[in-house]
């Protein structure tokens, strides 16, 4: 963390200088400081000031080398956050190597799996590569990156995954994971990941997790995708968890159900869901319903739409509606909002209107609303300048106003338009 | 020792594994690291592929089903998505909100929008499991304020 607290507003500042440098080494990255103005539930004000870096280095010395980086620090200019005046986090930095063939990688750091039904991230390794006939192979290895409830020593998480695929037509993967917490076991999982597309537009998809420490299915996910023809798309969406294998290893006590509690551990839950999408140009509508079927509790319902036009020249609006319809008054709410943005020239504005109606009074409030105004203004086209302001009523504040400014820097301007808008 | 001799023959069983997929390793090219036309906007592959390609397509559903294809490709996502831009939500520690972060993109499907703490209450009664996946192990140190 002491890293974190010189590395990060030290770089911030250099990276103007870098820009030149930049070209040499292929950099590419973002700084994005933000100044935010908020306050707590006791009203206390507070002013936390974050600096979020992140940038690739490509072709370190050969073409299949990069390192990647991204972090951030926040330091309270006003009161505390959370308890702290200072924090900050690793997001990720690891060195990654890329065959030019059989998509073989390896990356050494703090690592992001994503092999099937692990999904993780972890201070080690993680690798993979195709092999012959359509099968692959990847694994990764080291210490957790989780919030911590004790010390990191003794703890460890490795696994990997073998898949098959014949391309176009499915990608299959079987996976594993184990997961121990000062050397004893504390997750032992194994997945199964599918993709199956037999025809034109009919594609399956979907994950099965299994705890192998209760031996038992703890979550089938698969959505049926249907289309698209002409403007119509379907998406059909099932969903099954069996709680007590589900949540059995948790770094928060929210997740540590127990009898008798809000949520029954011996619950299980089925989900199924339908989504209509139709496309009209510029025009884009959708409706979806979710139907949730309890083993315990009463069955539950969300349903809603939502409308979106998106124009030419950076200009659009949007509306949704939606319902959550659970087993009482106290589970029941109505939410809607509305949006529109444009672009003019170098400056960019933005609306956003938010308001929730609950079935039965929170706090003595049944309406809730919020409203934003934010605006950005481009000084080059490398850095942006940025505000906004945000006036709200809910349960918790009669009136909460907070804002924010903030300054992004790209060193490549080719950046926001690979997503780091 | 029991233990040493027990893990013995899990490590020769890796290497030997390890050595095998090393031997068969296919030969094709791998895949770009970078699309080689620069995407500006959402990205519709249909645009430009009549293949499986088109599924990928970020059409107003793929927020929710996006997981699926990045556990199975995550090198296609990084061909025009940097790693920070998964890291935005998907993060061991946050404290802003990715829509507070982006209130000039109100357009971008993002979680928690508004009085999330309210509805949280509510969503994650009828559906913990869906809270789980970003908070059962990390990015919560912000929930244990309440849930000590």
């Amino acid at each position: 963390m002491r890293i974190l607290r010189l590395a990060l507003p030290v770089f911030a500042m250099l990276l103007p200088c870098l820009s030149t440098v930049a070209s040499a080494i292929d950099l590419t990255g973002q700084s994005a400081t933000y100044l935010q103005s908020r306050q707590e539930f006791d009203s206390t004000r507070l002013m936390p000031l974050y600096e979020y870096l992140n940038f690739s280095a490509e072709d370190l010395g050969s073409k299949n080398l990069s390192f990647h980086f991204g972090g951030w620090y926040r330091y309270d200019l006003r009161n505390e956050s959370f308890g702290t005046k200072s924090t900050g986090d690793l997001q990720y930095a690891y060195l990654g190597y890329r065959a030019a063939t059989a998509n073989a990688f390896l990356d050494l750091g703090r690592v992001v799996v994503n092999q099937g039904g692990a999904i993780e991230q972890v201070d080690g390794a993680s690798a993979g590569t195709d092999l012959k006939y359509g099968f692959g192979i990847s694994a990764f290895g080291g210490v957790p990156v989780e919030t911590a409830f004790d010390t990191r020593t003794g703890d460890s998480v490795y696994g990997g995954r073998i898949s098959h695929e014949v391309s176009g037509i499915y990608s299959i993967g079987v996976s594993y994971l184990r997961e121990r917490n000062d050397k004893t076991d504390f997750r032992k999982e194994e997945g199964l990941d599918l993709w199956f597309r037999p025809f034109d537009k009919v594609e399956l998809l979907g994950t099965t997790l299994y705890n192998a420490t209760t031996s038992a299915v703890a979550r089938n996910a698969y959505n049926l995708i249907l289309g698209s023809f002409s403007i119509l798309t379907l998406r059909t969406e099932f969903t099954q968890i069996q709680y007590k294998d589900f949540f059995t290893s948790t770094t928060l006590s929210a997740f540590q159900l127990q009898p008798g509690g809000p949520v029954d551990p011996n619950d299980k839950l089925t989900t199924l869901g339908e989504e209509a999408s139709l496309a009209f140009g510029a025009v884009a509508f959708s409706a979806d319903y979710k139907k949730y079927h309890y083993l315990i509790e009463g069955n539950a319902d969300s349903y809603g739409g939502r409308l979106a036009y998106t124009g030419p020249s950076g200009v659009g609006v949007g509306a949704t509606a939606h319902r959550m319809d659970g087993q009482t008054d106290k589970l029941r709410y109505y939410e809607y909002r509305a949006y529109a943005y444009k672009t003019f020239g170098k400056t960019e504005v933005a609306i956003d209107l938010l308001t929730v109606t609950y079935d039965a009074e929170i706090n003595g409030v049944k309406n809730a609303y919020s409203a934003s105004l934010a605006g950005g203004y481009a000084l080059t086209p490398a850095l942006k300048v940025g505000a906004d302001i945000e006036y709200a009523k809910n349960p918790f504040f009669d009136k909460d106003v907070r804002g924010l400014v903030k300054l992004v820097y790209n060193f490549d301007t080719a950046h926001a338009a690979q997503g780091g808008k | 020792m029991k233990n040493h001799s027990c893990k013995m023959p899990v490590l020769i069983l890796l290497a030997a594994v390890l050595s095998a997929a090393i031997l068969a390793c296919a030969q094709t090219a791998s895949m770009a690291t970078k699309h080689p036309v620069e995407v500006e906007k959402m990205s519709f592959c249909s645009d430009c592929h009549t293949d499986w390609r088109s599924a990928l397509s970020h059409t107003a559903d793929y927020g929710t089903r996006h997981r699926f294809y990045a556990s199975q490709r995550r090198q296609t996502c990084l061909l025009c998505h940097k790693e920070s831009f998964c890291a935005d939500c998907h993060a061991h520690k946050e404290e802003i909100k990715p829509s507070d972060k982006y209130k000039d993109s109100p357009e971008m499907d993002m979680p928690h929008r508004g009085d999330y703490i309210t509805r949280h209450k509510i969503d994650g009664r009828l559906n913990p499991a869906s809270c789980f996946p970003c908070h059962g192990r990390q990015n919560n140190e912000r929930c244990k304020v309440c849930h000590r």
